[in-house]
């Protein structure tokens, strides 16, 4: 499926661990790649992922967009954006001790926050699939590849 | 400059008009970029691949629009 550039760091030396990289990936999305070494690839998913977050989040406002007790299923989707979603759930959280009256987002704008900040947690666990696929076919290079099933042709 | 920034994620922003709609295409288009970003193996071709991706997801939707709204309006 993912093909390995050659100009990976870790693929001259030992196979980077699968689950070190998923672990960075979901605390900063495109960390995972930027530690094997895809830095470009990184970057770019930095900048669009935290970006479609963060743009949802200045939507709807905080308390509108991260908050488990309205969004239901949405936060799960929201948490794969790692510490950012929990950093801006704690700050909901805060907001809705401290400022009970606070105005919130009417609709449209409520149900674009959370899709925006949704599809970008999903779009953070898709990216750390991706690492995860692209260490293992690191790990096989070099390994001899199992014959077809079925044994090739008769 | 702390105020404005704090404001900006505290305040919700009112979306109306074309709006509605209109913010569907930068979601659509970082989907597109992180897709492709996966799949391309060159990087230079992920700004076209994500452009002509965004540009036949928008179709396919407007496209599966008109024709629900074809559909609804014949029912009606």
């Amino acid at each position: 499926m993912v093909k390995t550039a050659k100009s990976d760091s870790h693929s001259d030396t030992t196979a980077p661990s699968a689950p070190v990289a998923a672990l960075l990936a979901w605390m900063l999305p495109g960390l995972g790649h930027w530690w094997i070494g895809q830095r470009a690839r990184a970057l770019i998913f930095l900048a669009v992922i935290t970006g479609t977050f963060w743009t949802g989040v200045a939507v709807g406002g905080v308390r509108t967009t991260v908050t488990p007790r309205e969004n239901g299923a949405w936060i799960a989707a929201q948490l794969c954006m790692g510490p950012q979603a929990l950093a801006a759930l704690y700050w909901s959280n805060q907001r809705m001790t401290q400022q009970k009256n606070e105005i919130k987002a009417s609709w449209p704008a409520s149900n674009i926050a959370v899709v925006y900040a949704g599809v970008a947690g999903l779009l953070n666990l898709l990216v750390i699939i991706d690492v995860l696929a692209r260490v293992e076919s690191m790990t096989a290079v070099g390994q001899p590849r199992p014959p077809p099933k079925g044994g090739g042709r008769a | 400059m702390d105020s404005w920034l704090s404001g900006l994620f505290v305040e919700p922003i009112d979306v109306t008009g074309f709006w509605r709609l209109g913010m569907l295409v930068p979601l659509i288009l970082s989907i597109s970029i992180v897709y492709k970003t996966m799949r391309c193996e060159k990087l230079s071709a992920i700004p076209f691949a994500s452009v002509v991706l965004c540009l036949m997801i928008l179709t396919s939707m407007g496209l599966i629009g008109v024709l629900l709204l074809g559909a609804f309006r014949l029912l009606a």
